[in-house]
C-alpha cells in the first residue's frame, strides 16, 4: 500500500513537473524581452509619387532590426512636413506603414530653384531612436496625348515643369516608361526618352486583354528619378480586347441553381439505404405486435376455458 | 427466479415506484438553472443579439461551441453502444443504457444551440421549404433529422424488453395508468424465441445502422468547418479529427455518468470497477488518437507557415494560451497517464481523468471556433477592436448552464420513467450464470 502512494506521488510529481514546464511563461516568451532595455537604431523608409489625378502620395514605412531580423514599428506617430510646414501626423499600421494624400489644390512651400523638401520624423520612444528622412523632388507635370491613324495607335507624352509665370519648361532627356495597369502590378509595354522640347512617343501594338468593353489603363512612368521622384499620368483608353472572365469557381458555388448530379446521387444512394433499414425495422416490430396480438387471445381463451373448467 | 428478477427491478427502478426528497431537490437546482437560461433567452429574444459576445467577425459564439459539443456526445453515445452491441461485449450490459440515453437526450439539447444563433428564425422554415442540396447546412439538417429517427428506433428497441418486464411484475406499485402505457409501450412482446430472435435482429441491423449514421453525420458536422476558407478550418482532417474528439467527449461523460448513477443509485454492485478500468482503456486508447489527430492537425499548418495559419497559431500560444495547454496537453496527458498506469486505475482517478477530458474537449470546441473568426482572411476595415473580439455574456453563459441543466433534467426524468440499467441484459447475465452453475453441478 505504501509502495503504491509512493509511486502515485512520483507519478504525480513527474506530471506536475511536466505540466509547470508547459506552462511556464519563459516556454513561449521570445527573445525581445532581453533586448528591452537597448535602444534600436530604426529605418524610416520614405517614398514619393506624384498620381495621374496631380495628387501626390508620400508613403513611410518605419521598421528596426533585431539579431538580422525586421520588426515593423507598428502604431507609432510619423509627422509629415513640406520644409518647414507640417503636412500631418499619421499613425503607422500593423505593418509600420503609413501613406499621406496631398490633393492637388494644396499650395506646397517651394525653394529658390522650385524645389520641394519633404521630411517625415519618428520622434522615437523609450526603446526606439528618434530619426527622419527626406526626399527632395521638383514638381513634374506629364501630359499625355493619343491618336490613332490608319489603324496605328500611338501615344504622345510632354514632360514639363511650370514656371513661375505659369510657363511651361520642357524637361530633356527623361527616361519614361510605358505601361498598362493591371490586378497586382504594371506591364511594361515600352519605353522611351524625351526630346529637347520634352517630347516622347511610341507605337501602341500588340493585343492586351482589356475588360469587357475593352477598356485598358494606359500609363506613363518616371521611376526612381533624381529630380522629380516618381511620377505617373495615365488614361483609360478602349484599346484593349474585350474579354469576359470565367471564374473557374462558379461550378461549384453555393447558389448555382442545381446541385451537381454526384451529389444529389450520392445523397439518395445514402439516404435509401439507411431509410429502407429503418422502415425493414419498423415492420420487424410490427411483427412482434402481430405475435403478441395473438398469445394475448390464446391467454384469453385458456382463462375462459379454464373458469368454463371450474 | 422471482425473487432474482424483482431484487433486480427493485434495484434498477429506484425512482420509478417513489420520488426521493434528494431527487426533487435536485430537479429543483437544475430547473433554477433552466429557469435563469429561459429569463437570458427572453432578454436575448427582446434585445436582440446585441446582449451576446457576437459581432460583425465572431458570428458563432458559445452556441455553436454547445451545440458541436452536444453533437460529439451524441455521436459518441450511439458509436459506443452500437459497437460494444455488435461485438457482444458482455461488460456493457450494465452501461449501455447510459450510452443510449446520452445519445438522444444529447441529439435533442444540441441542435436547440443552432436556434439561438440564428437572427431570423421566421427564415428557418426555408430551409425545408427551399432546401439547397450543395449547401452543407442541408445536408446538416438532413443527416441530424435522419440520426434521430435511427437513434429513436435503437433505443426503443432495447426498452421494449424491459417494458414487457415492468408489465408483468406484480410487485411493481405504480398507477394502474403507467401500467397501461407500459403495456402498450411492450407491444405484446412475451420472449417467445422468435420475437426475441426479432429483436436481437433488429438491434444489429440498427447498431450497424446508428455506427454509420453517427460517423457520416459528425464528419457533415466537420465538413461545415472544412468547406469553409478559414485559417483553422479547411483542413481534409477535420472529419476523421471530428469524430475522434466526439468519443473521446463521449467516452468521459459515460464515465462520469456511470460514477453519478453508481454514487446516486448505490449500483455497486451493477456497475463495477471492471467497467471503470474497460471504459477507461477505451479512454485512453481514444485519447492517445485523439493527441496524434491534434498534433498532426497544428503540425501542418505550422509547417506550411501560411501567413493566417501562423497568426492563429501565435494567438492560440499568447491570447489563448492557458486554454490551449489545457486542451490540448492536460486534457490528453492526464488521461494517458491515470489510464496508462495499472496501480493509478481506481474508480475515483479514472472518473477524475474522465472530468478533465471532458472539460478538455469543450474548449477544444471553443479554440476550433472563436481563434479563428477573431483571424479572418478578409478583415473589416476601420473595424472597432471590441467588436473584433469575442467574450461570451451572461446571456450565453445562462443558455449554455440550462443546457447542461435539461441533460440532467432529461436523465433524472428518464430515470422516473424507464430502468437506468437494462433490466432483460442483466436478467439474461443473471440467467446464463445459474445454468453455468447448473451444469457444472
Amino acid at each position: 500500500m505504501k509502495f503504491l502512494l509512493s509511486a502515485m506521488k512520483t507519478i504525480y510529481i513527474i506530471s506536475a513537473m511536466v505540466l509547470a514546464f508547459l506552462v511556464w511563461p519563459g516556454f513561449s516568451a521570445s527573445g525581445q524581452d532581453k533586448e528591452k532595455t537597448e535602444k534600436h537604431s530604426p529605418i524610416l523608409a520614405f517614398t514619393y509619387l506624384k498620381n495621374p489625378d496631380g495628387s501626390k502620395t508620400l508613403s513611410a514605412t518605419a521598421s528596426f532590426i533585431i539579431n538580422r531580423q525586421i520588426f515593423p514599428l507598428s502604431y507609432c506617430k510619423l509627422k509629415f512636413y513640406c520644409g518647414e510646414q507640417e503636412l500631418g501626423i499619421l499613425t503607422s499600421d500593423k505593418q509600420g506603414s503609413a501613406k499621406l494624400i496631398i490633393q492637388p489644390a494644396v499650395k506646397l512651400p517651394k525653394d529658390e530653384k522650385g524645389t520641394l523638401l519633404f521630411r517625415n520624423v519618428y520622434e522615437g520612444c523609450d526603446s526606439v531612436e528618434k530619426t527622419e528622412s527626406s526626399i527632395s523632388v521638383r514638381d513634374l507635370n506629364l501630359l499625355l496625348k493619343f491618336s490613332e491613324k490608319d489603324s496605328i495607335k500611338s501615344i504622345s507624352l510632354h514632360a514639363f515643369e511650370l514656371g513661375e509665370k505659369g510657363d511651361t519648361l520642357p524637361v530633356n532627356e527623361l527616361p519614361v516608361n510605358f505601361m498598362i495597369k493591371r490586378m497586382f502590378t504594371n506591364l511594361k509595354i515600352g519605353d522611351g526618352t524625351t526630346d529637347p522640347k520634352g517630347y516622347c512617343s511610341m507605337d501602341f501594338k500588340g493585343v492586351f486583354p482589356g475588360d469587357s468593353l475593352g477598356n485598358i489603363f494606359l500609363l506613363a512612368r518616371v521611376d526612381d528619378n533624381d529630380d522629380y521622384g516618381n511620377v505617373e499620368s495615365g488614361e483609360i483608353k478602349k484599346w484593349g480586347v474585350p474579354t469576359n472572365p470565367v471564374s473557374p469557381f462558379v461550378k461549384r458555388e453555393l447558389w448555382t441553381e442545381i446541385a451537381p448530379i454526384w451529389m444529389i446521387v450520392t445523397l439518395i444512394i445514402m439516404l435509401t439505404g439507411v431509410w429502407a433499414h429503418y422502415l425493414y425495422v419498423v415492420f420487424n416490430i410490427s411483427r412482434i405486435r402481430r405475435e403478441g396480438k395473438k398469445i394475448e387471445k390464446l391467454k384469453e381463451i385458456s382463462q375462459v376455458e379454464k373458469l368454463e373448467a371450474v | 427466479m422471482t425473487n432474482n428478477l424483482e431484487k433486480h427491478i427493485k434495484a434498477l427502478t429506484p425512482e420509478i415506484e417513489n420520488t426521493s426528497k434528494s431527487w426533487k431537490l435536485l430537479f429543483a437546482v437544475f430547473l433554477s438553472f433552466f429557469a435563469l437560461g429561459i429569463f437570458g433567452l427572453i432578454t436575448q429574444i427582446t434585445k436582440g443579439h446585441i446582449v451576446t459576445g457576437m459581432r460583425d467577425n465572431v458570428v458563432w459564439g458559445l452556441y455553436i461551441v454547445n451545440f458541436i459539443f452536444f453533437m460529439g456526445l451524441s455521436y459518441a453515445g450511439a458509436l459506443i453502444s452500437g459497437v460494444l452491441h455488435l461485438f457482444k461485449a458482455e461488460w456493457r450490459k450494465p452501461i449501455i443504457r447510459i450510452t443510449e440515453l446520452t445519445t438522444v437526450i444529447s441529439l435533442f439539447i444540441g441542435p436547440v444551440f443552432i436556434l439561438f444563433c440564428i437572427g431570423r428564425l421566421d427564415r428557418l422554415g426555408y430551409l425545408i421549404l427551399y432546401p439547397r442540396i450543395q449547401s452543407p447546412i442541408t445536408w446538416d439538417v438532413i443527416a441530424i433529422s435522419t440520426d434521430i429517427v435511427g437513434c429513436l428506433i435503437f433505443l426503443y428497441l432495447s426498452f421494449i424488453q424491459d417494458f414487457a418486464k415492468l408489465r408483468d411484475f406484480d410487485g411493481l406499485k405504480v398507477s394502474p395508468s403507467r401500467k397501461k402505457i407500459y403495456k402498450t409501450l411492450a407491444l405484446g412482446y412475451y420472449d417467445t424465441p422468435s420475437q426475441r430472435h426479432i429483436i436481437e435482429f433488429s438491434k444489429n441491423v440498427m447498431a450497424a445502422m446508428i455506427i454509420a449514421i453517427a460517423i457520416i453525420v459528425y464528419s457533415v458536422l466537420a465538413w461545415i468547418f472544412g468547406v469553409t476558407l478559414q485559417p483553422g478550418w479547411h483542413s481534409t482532417i477535420f472529419g476523421p479529427y471530428f469524430v475522434i474528439a466526439a468519443v473521446y467527449s463521449g467516452t468521459g461523460v459515460v464515465i462520469i455518468l456511470m460514477w453519478i448513477f453508481r454514487k446516486v443509485y448505490h449500483l455497486e454492485e451493477y456497475i463495477t470497477k471492471k467497467h471503470f478500468i474497460n471504459v477507461g482503456v477505451l479512454l485512453l486508447v481514444v485519447a492517445a488518437f485523439y493527441g496524434y489527430f491534434t498534433f498532426s492537425d497544428y503540425l501542418t499548418k505550422w509547417y506550411g507557415s501560411v501567413r493566417m495559419d501562423k497568426i492563429l497559431i501565435d494567438k492560440l500560444f499568447s491570447d489563448f494560451y492557458w486554454l490551449f495547454i489545457f486542451s490540448n496537453y492536460i486534457g490528453i496527458i492526464v488521461p494517458l497517464i491515470v489510464v496508462g498506469f495499472p496501480r493509478l486505475r481506481t474508480i475515483r482517478n479514472i472518473s477524475i481523468a474522465a472530468v478533465i477530458a471532458l472539460l478538455g474537449l469543450w474548449v477544444n470546441r471553443y479554440l476550433i471556433v472563436i481563434p479563428t473568426l477573431e483571424t479572418p482572411y478578409l478583415p473589416i476595415q476601420d473595424i472597432r477592436p471590441a467588436w473584433n473580439l469575442y467574450k461570451p455574456t451572461w446571456v450565453e453563459l445562462s443558455l449554455t448552464g440550462a443546457g447542461v441543466s435539461v441533460f440532467c433534467m432529461l436523465f433524472m426524468l428518464a430515470s422516473k420513467i424507464v430502468p437506468i440499467v437494462s433490466i432483460s441484459e442483466i436478467v439474461d447475465e443473471s440467467e446464463d450464470t445459474n445454468d453455468e452453475i447448473l451444469l457444472s453441478e
